[in-house]
């Protein structure tokens, strides 16, 4: 057995609580150090990541960028009218088109004395001294109709003035 | 002794005996109100202070990127493609521009204009399928159906841009309606240089459309000159 071993503590009380309050203070002052640098820590990183700080790197690029205005300028204005001009060439009618297709269609010679197309569709007027080239441009009229080039042809009316045989056409 | 007395030696007997933790709680104090004053409020703040900053964030990256297509801008290019563009959509009314394609359509497509009716459409029910505001010209032609879609087909490819509103004919005259578009310039913030961007696909198909149209005017205009002195009838 040991005789070193001593179960008395020799410390008095007083030693004991001055050495707990020096515990203490270093917690204390750990604490407060650690508290600070995590303030710091936030301070630097709010200053660094802070939309304030963009936007002084967004100011001082644009004061670089203050040659080049008429440049900036001119750009706008070509893709500003482009997107208007394809916005225009996007939705214009192709009246011009369907047009010269449905005239296309009257190969057998029958007059096409009236026609008008706007949105609201065709309207036309087609005589001919016979039946025939009538019937004829109706059915390639149909044929039209069956490929999706137009959706609906009516026909109005069908008379006979002054020996000419007249339809009046309806076209969607 | 009075028990106020009491409790005022009791506290200072505790005061002498518990001096030492004095400065620690003080130092806790100051720990504690810097964390509640300041670490607290920043940390609660951090993701609306994050949407903020994103918000820069794109707009610096749009800045970085119109300064990338600032520096490589073809000067020259640019100034070709603004001319382009208002011949093709000008800013304002114009009518040489308008008269000049009627007259460039007729002698493409070999048709005889016989006169023109014009309106300022700016009103909307004249002009209801674009806002862009226009010039709406009704050119009577001398021919049929054919003859009038073949004139609209070529000033589908003229300057300035159009759109055609009706096409009619009646006792072999023909009458094209059409809207003769023009934009008035847009404002802008001469220092606001993030304007500046890459043109879009649709944008990019107009300009190549419009730039077509160019090289068939050029063409054409050398081509079709002595045809176009021919036009005796037109009224141009």
């Amino acid at each position: 057995m040991s005789a070193n071993i001593n179960l008395v503590d020799k410390r008095s009380p007083d030693d004991s609580r001055r050495e707990k309050a020096t515990k203490i203070k270093g917690i204390s002052f750990a604490v407060l150090f650690l508290t600070a640098f995590l303030a710091l820590v936030i301070f630097v990183v709010n200053y660094r990541f802070s939309a304030s700080y963009v936007k002084k790197q967004e100011a001082e690029l644009l004061s670089q960028l203050s040659s080049y205005n008429d440049t900036s300028a001119k750009i706008f204005i070509v893709n500003s009218k482009l997107t208007d001009i394809s916005n225009v060439l996007s939705q214009r009618k192709k009246y011009n088109t369907l047009s010269t297709q449905i005239v296309a269609q009257n190969t057998g010679g029958a007059s096409i004395d009236a026609y008008q197309i706007d949105e609201a569709g065709i309207t036309m007027s087609v005589s001919s001294s016979t039946l025939s080239p009538i019937d004829q441009f109706l059915n390639a009229l149909l044929d039209l109709s069956k490929k999706k080039i137009i959706t609906s042809v009516t026909l109005k009316s069908l008379s006979l003035e002054s020996g000419r045989y007249v339809v009046e056409l309806s076209i969607i | 002794m009075k028990l106020k007395d009491l409790s005022k030696e009791s506290l200072r007997v505790f005061a002498e005996e518990n001096k030492e933790l004095g400065v620690p709680i003080v130092v806790l104090a100051i720990a504690v109100i810097l964390f509640m004053v300041f670490i607290l409020p920043n940390i609660l703040s951090f993701p609306s202070k994050k949407g903020d900053r994103d918000v820069e964030v794109d707009k610096l990256s749009q800045i970085k990127t119109a300064e990338h297509i600032l520096q490589s801008t073809n000067t020259t290019q640019l100034n070709s493609e603004v001319d382009l563009v208002s011949q093709a959509l000008p800013s304002d009314k114009n009518f040489e521009l308008v008269l000049g394609a009627i007259k460039e359509a007729a002698a493409k497509s070999n048709t005889q204009v016989i006169g023109y009716q014009y309106a300022d459409s700016g009103t909307p029910q004249l002009n209801s399928s674009s806002s862009l505001p226009s010039l709406l010209f009704t050119i009577s032609v001398a021919g049929g159906v054919d003859q009038a879609a073949n004139f609209a087909n070529e000033l589908y490819n003229i300057y300035p841009v159009s759109g055609l509103k009706s096409i009619s004919m009646i006792n072999g005259i023909s009458e094209i309606t059409t809207a003769f578009y023009y934009k008035p310039f847009t404002s802008v913030n001469a220092t606001d240089v993030a304007l500046a961007r890459d043109k879009t696909t649709s944008e990019k198909k107009a300009m190549q459309t419009i730039s077509q149209w160019n090289q068939q005017v050029d063409s054409s205009s050398t081509d079709e000159s002595a045809q176009t002195a021919t036009q005796s009838a037109s009224p141009f």
